[in-house]
């Protein structure tokens, strides 16, 4: 290590020690989740109202107050967290703020109605660690999450942020970083579990000077948003395990590739980059050890097939964002025809953590063959949605029942859909099943990027499955043949089915129609699109045959099987569903109970939302 | 070089080479739609589907854009590729359900019908994507691309320019295998080969109503009588069906027919253009009738050359009797029929002379509207099925040196060719090719053809092997037909012979071998001023028919006009000059002196002088009779002049059929 190199090392280590001396760990700290869940229920409000009561009650000096990323509890937002004691207020309004600052900050007080409600036991809880949304997580790309501000890159600092980056880079070889990364055993998190270190190899050592690094953040899976998450709550993770990757690759230019429908995550990352830049952590020779490396953000325009690796490249290059045929693969040639390593943001994110804990503490967790942790987004049916993070294995029942907190009604959850349009329904009998990449393939689905939506009785499986294949069909770039016809033959054999028009022999087609397609499509996207429906077929056939043979839809969801009525002992007579009616269809006088005249009615159950008493119901 | 096994057999191939491109060296066929030896792989159509085994994974793969590997196993044919292949084939077909070439490969992968409905059945791109990477690759113009996701995807060019963009350079077009690329609203693309093919359609079109207009010209000449003769007959002069028949028939050669020599060169070279550009009838049949192949018993196009080899082989034996069945001769006759009788009414200053004519001279005009009737059931009807001249110019086609040719690399089987021949010569179960026997070179299919495979090139070889040969059992059939008809005349069924003595025929026509040379074209009646030449029906016997006879009490022969010889383009009314005509005898004029007024006009008003006076035995009066030793020709004008031609008080009688005077007679001495 030459001493200039060990200068600019410890340029940086100084910082960080003066970051860390400055750092109060005692001093109080409101922090407001500016995750985008929590921005879209009102956090900047909160925030700005907290900056006014922090001013006008004369705390400025004692306390500090600044955003952070999202908290994962989104369910609950907008989050307000007070540190050092780590107090939880849940779904904070912006007239709450002077209660916070005056009680919790000046007085010391819990605020009760702002702590989160236990919805088993009712018990309040103060703190996130205490609630089991959290307790059951294992928390290690989102530890850091909810405590320091995205936007600064000394919070990043202060948590130990860029000393993965210079033990890489000073003490390590790319070969070692990535012998690291291979007997960490990490899986790439974009759905398949490619290992991550033989891909990088494969890319290492194709020849050719000019390589090109790039991080997937195209994430279009309806209902996920761990990506977007991460990168608006960490990310410097991402941009160092990124770093990490590119000097063990051997690439001098990276590509953030990620959606403009996430504004927010743009921003953080374009600050983030600006910050590292200006640190020397990227740019010509980081951390003086001659290692050039430059990132740019790239726009996708928001094509979910721009997540195939080889369309996000053609998309990079300019042009329309379709597939190509591999061979060859993108580590043989890939942007612009030069190897090129293409993995997901939380695959970068997690380098960082390897390299600093080392392969041994990363691979205890985690199965046999799916090691580390992983992220979710829970939503659907239950009770705590939001954003989890788990390690490899634990089963579906825990993470829906104990960290999901299981169903919010009386309904009996039924399934529970992951990977997005690519994957499949699992019911509710095989949830004992460890989660990992292995196991959920056997079950007909996939990891996915990390989407998981659970349903309950009243979820009707096979809208379910017309509702992925509309997707899938619109989001198919439409260049082969059995994508671009064949999911949208599928969608009309659906579509049928759940109007009463399904025929016997429906689902035979749809098996052979999904097997060719599986078979003959060029893409990720095509190969995996009929995984819903041969999920849906294998564990709910009767539901299927419910609809095509008794032409009735058992969740009572698809609108042409179902007829609404109302139960004369439980109509009080109120003439409220007969008001709402946007269809004169509900008669009656008041007092005595009311009729549905099924002729009139549109099955928008509208009746069925305002009815105090239940007595609207559907046969 | 790379190893390789495909379908358990090794092969070695360039390393450069995809799986597909090693499967056909190896003469293993693999359906494809999207791939073209000249354009990059693309892998969007899935129907070259292979199973490709390496390091132990077996994958379905597409073999376009596969490149082979060493150690590779490939398996052409498994149960799944199969499977998916024909699910393709079920999906393509579901979206572009009438387009040709798509219902083909759908049925060589056993998708006998759509599998899936469709909301626009017109669509005809299946989105290959060919034009779009011939406009890259072949072009370089960058200008097609695919705009929209999934079910929205279509090509076009940028925010949907497209003159400004697209130069029409045409280079995609070949390459469309739907034909859509016509459709693609682009109008300038294929526009200079269109051009150039529309031209000559054009070109066609001009020549072959020009040519109409010129025979009609030259039939209203005839008409008129203001044309010299010999240009006046020219179509048939052209015609080598009649040149043929009629110097076989008549045992001479006929040096009237030398141009006919042309229209054999013009076939030899050209093929069948005699029926294309010049037959003024085919002009007509063009003008209306249903184009595609529609008449159930297509094979009935044998029949003209079983009619073409009767009429030869009659004239062989000294018969003229079929070549009714001759075109032009058909128009000619349709025409005078018709007009003839208008012009003479025009001409007439008392109006109310004017005769309208009996059956029997509508009678020649029957071909004329039964071929025209005929045309109803098909385009060009008798063309395809019954033309004796047509048969005789399509076996010249069969050798003919330029020949119309489909370029099978980018035909794509759509059809619109077929629906657009005249002749329905395009077959559409063969290639969409055609007989050059059938084709008239009419060439307007050339502008239409979405994929401009359609050309005209010189020197191909093979005019047989087509479904419309004339085979064994034709010239068999012939053989049979022709003896029957012979056998028929010489047995002299309907009283022939005795007839053939009993009808006056047209100057000079009577020393000649009349029936072996006349070409029963009649247009010695249509120009015979006087109206005295008839066409006979039936009473010169059955082969006689449509020939020209001599009727006195229509017409008379003026003395001074010999246009029936100058006009007969087959010499069967010989030249003569006025002098020799004038010495020709058709007939000999007898009055019959039960019914004579003796009001002498007929003595007063004959050319030839051939009047003497006689004083019946049992009449009153001086009665004049033709002298025995006069130059009587039998032309008929004593007939037409005499006031008592209702009671046939003077008659023209063929001149072996005299009767013999009831009356006796002597000359009349002036007292």
């Amino acid at each position: 290590m030459s001493n200039a190199t060990a200068d600019i090392r410890l340029a940086l280590e100084d910082l960080r020690s003066e970051l860390i001396a400055a750092y109060d760990s005692t001093r109080p700290c409101i922090t407001v989740c500016a995750g985008t869940g929590c921005c879209a229920s009102g956090a900047l409000d909160v925030k700005a109202a907290l900056d006014k009561e922090v001013e006008q009650q004369g705390v400025d000096l004692k306390v500090d107050l600044k955003i952070t990323g999202c908290r994962g509890f989104c369910e609950q937002g907008p989050l307000v967290a007070i540190l050092p004691e780590n107090i939880l207020y849940t779904k904070v309004k912006s007239t709450d703020a002077a209660q916070i600052v005056s009680k919790t900050i000046v007085a010391g007080e819990l605020i009760d109605k702002l702590l989160y409600k236990d919805p088993v036991t009712g018990e309040k809880l103060v703190h996130e660690h205490d609630i089991p949304f959290y307790k059951e997580q294992h928390r290690v790309l989102l530890h850091d999450s909810g405590a320091i501000d995205p936007t600064s890159i000394n919070d990043y600092l202060i948590v130990g942020g860029y000393k993965a980056l210079a033990k890489a880079l000073l003490t390590m070889s790319p070969d070692e970083i990535i012998a690291e990364v291979k007997q960490s055993g990490l899986g790439g998190r974009g759905g398949a579990g490619f290992p991550t270190a033989r891909k990088w190899e494969l890319c290492r050592k194709s020849p050719g000077d000019e390589k090109y690094v790039i991080v997937n953040a195209d994430e279009g899976d309806p209902g996920a948003f761990q990506d977007r998450s991460l990168i608006e709550a960490n990310p410097h993770s991402v941009l160092e395990g990124f770093i990490i990757g590119a000097y063990a690759i051997g690439a001098n230019q990276g590509f953030i590739y990620i959606r403009h429908e996430y504004p927010l995550a743009v921003e953080r990352i374009k600050i983030a980059i600006e910050a590292a830049r200006e640190q020397g952590l990227l740019g010509e020779n980081i951390l003086g050890s001659g290692f050039d490396f430059d990132v740019t953000v790239q726009l996708g325009a928001g094509a979910f097939v721009c997540g195939e690796e080889t369309a996000l490249m053609a998309s990079i290059e300019g042009y329309v964002g379709e597939p190509h045929a591999r061979p060859p693969y993108p580590a043989q040639s890939g942007l612009w025809g030069k190897p090129t390593n293409i993995n997901n943001v939380k695959t970068w994110a997690t380098v960082p953590y390897i390299i600093n804990k080392g392969a041994a503490w990363y691979s205890q967790m985690g199965t046999d063959n799916s090691k580390g942790t992983t992220i979710f987004s829970l939503v659907g049916k239950i009770n705590n949605t939001g954003l989890v993070e788990v390690p490899m294995g634990i089963s579906l029942r825990d993470l829906i029942e104990k960290i999901g907190g299981g169903s919010p009604s009386d309904k009996k959850l039924k399934a529970v859909q992951t990977g997005g349009p690519s994957g499949g329904c699992i019911p509710e009998r095989l949830w004992d099943v460890p989660v990992d990449y292995d196991s959920l393939r056997e079950l007909g689905s996939i990891m996915g990027s990390g989407g998981m939506i659970v349903m309950d009785e009243s979820t009707c499986m096979v809208d379910i499955a017309r509702y992925f294949l509309n997707f899938s069909r619109f989001e198919s770039c439409g260049k082969c043949t059995a994508c671009r016809e064949g999911v949208q033959r599928m969608y009309e054999i659906l579509d049928y089915i759940t109007r009463g028009y399904g025929q016997e022999g429906d689902i035979d087609v749809l098996e052979d129609l999904c097997a060719s397609i599986k078979a003959g499509s060029l893409c990720g996207l095509g190969q995996t699109a009929p995984n819903p429906v041969l999920t849906t077929i294998k564990y709910f056939r009767e539901e299927y045959e419910a609809h095509i043979r008794e032409k009735t839809c058992p969740a009572g969801v698809c609108k042409e099987l179902i007829t609404f009525y109302i139960l004369e002992d439980k109509c009080t007579g109120c003439s409220l569903c007969a008001r709402y009616c946007g269809d004169q269809a509900i008669s009656g006088e008041k007092g005595s109970p009311y009729v549905i005249d099924s002729d009139k009615c549109k099955r928008c159950g509208v009746c069925r939302e305002v009815c105090n008493f239940d007595a609207v119901v559907v046969r | 070089m790379v190893n390789l096994t495909i379908n358990g057999e090794k092969y070695t191939v360039s390393e450069n080479s995809t799986v597909l491109e090693a499967a056909q060296q190896a003469g293993i066929s693999i359906p494809t739609l999207c791939s073209h030896k000249d354009l990059s792989p693309y892998g969007a159509c899935r129907l070259c589907l292979v199973e490709v085994r390496r390091n132990g994974r077996s994958v379905i793969t597409t073999s376009c854009n596969t490149p082979v590997e060493e150690g590779m196993a490939v398996i052409t044919e498994t149960e799944e590729v199969l499977a998916t292949r024909k699910t393709m084939a079920e999906l393509m077909v579901s979206r572009c359900p009438e387009v040709p070439a798509i219902q083909r490969m759908a049925l060589s992968l056993g998708v006998t019908e759509p599998a899936f409905s469709t909301e626009n059945p017109k669509e005809d791109c299946i989105l290959c994507g060919m034009c779009v990477r011939a406009c890259d690759e072949i072009a370089h113009e960058h200008v097609l691309g695919f705009v929209g996701r999934g079910p929205d995807r279509e090509v076009t060019t940028a925010f949907d320019v497209r003159q400004d963009v697209c130069d029409s350079c045409n280079k995609c077009v070949p390459y469309c295998p739907t034909g859509a690329i016509t459709t693609l609203e682009a109008p300038q693309i294929g526009r200079a080969f269109k051009k150039k093919a529309l031209n000559w359609k054009r070109a066609r079109q001009v020549f072959q109503y020009a040519t109409l207009l010129v025979f009609l010209g030259l039939m209203a000449a005839t008409l008129f009588n203001v044309l010299q003769p010999l240009t006046v007959n020219i179509f048939s002069r052209l015609n080598p069906l009649q040149g043929l028949v009629t110097m076989v028939g008549g045992r001479e050669l006929i040096a009237n027919y030398i141009p006919a020599i042309l229209t054999v060169v013009l076939t030899i070279v050209f093929g069948r253009v005699w029926c294309g550009w010049f037959c003024p009838l085919g002009a007509v049949f063009e003008l209306f009738g249903r184009k595609d192949r529609h008449f159930k018993w297509q094979n009935l196009r044998k029949l003209k050359y079983v009619i073409l080899a009767v009429v030869v082989v009659m004239a062989a034996f000294g018969s003229l009797a079929f070549l009714y069945f001759e075109p032009i001769t058909i128009f000619i006759r349709g025409l005078t029929a018709i007009f003839k009788p208008v012009v003479q009414y025009v001409q007439l200053e008392d109006k109310k002379e004017f005769i309208l004519p009996g059956f029997q001279w509508w009678a020649i005009a029957i071909p004329f509207v039964v071929a025209l009737l005929l045309n109803l059931i098909e385009k060009r009807f008798w063309c395809r099925y019954l033309c004796p001249l047509g048969a005789l110019v399509a076996l010249g086609s069969k050798f003919s040196w330029i020949k119309r040719f489909v370029n099978q690399d980018s035909c794509v089987k759509c059809g619109e060719c077929a629906t657009l021949c005249p002749m329905g010569a395009i077959s559409p179960e063969n290639d969409f090719k055609s007989d050059p026997a059938e084709c008239i070179m009419c060439m307007d299919c050339a502008a239409p053809c979405p994929k401009l495979a359609i050309t005209f090139p010189q020197g191909q070889l093979g005019g047989w092997g087509y479904e419309f040969d004339p085979g064994r059992r034709e010239a068999l059939g012939t053989l049979g037909a022709g003896a029957l008809a012979v056998g028929l005349l010489s047995l002299d069924v309907g009283n022939v012979k005795a007839a053939k003595k009993e009808v006056l025929r047209p100057p000079g026509a009577i020393f000649n071998d009349f029936l072996s040379k006349c070409i029963r074209c009649d247009q010695c009646i249509e120009a015979c001023p006087t109206h005295y030449i008839q066409p006979a029906a039936f009473e010169a016997g059955w082969d006689s028919l449509y020939t020209p006879i001599v009727d006195p009490f229509l017409g008379y022969c003026d003395y001074d006009c010999n246009l029936c010889g100058q006009i007969c383009p087959s010499h069967a009314i010989p030249f003569l000059t006025l002098e020799e005509k004038r010495k020709t005898s058709m007939g000999w004029a007898q009055v019959n002196f039960d019914t004579c007024v003796r009001c002498m006009d007929c003595k007063d008003n004959c050319p030839y002088d051939c009047f003497e006076l006689v004083e019946v035995e049992g009449l009153r009066g001086v009665y004049p009779r033709v002298r025995d030793d006069s130059n009587c020709v039998g032309c008929g004008i004593c007939v037409a002049i005499c006031p008592k031609q209702d009671l046939k008080a003077i008659d023209v009688f063929p001149y072996g059929n005299v009767p013999v005077e009831t009356h006796k007679t002597t000359p009349y001495v002036e007292a």
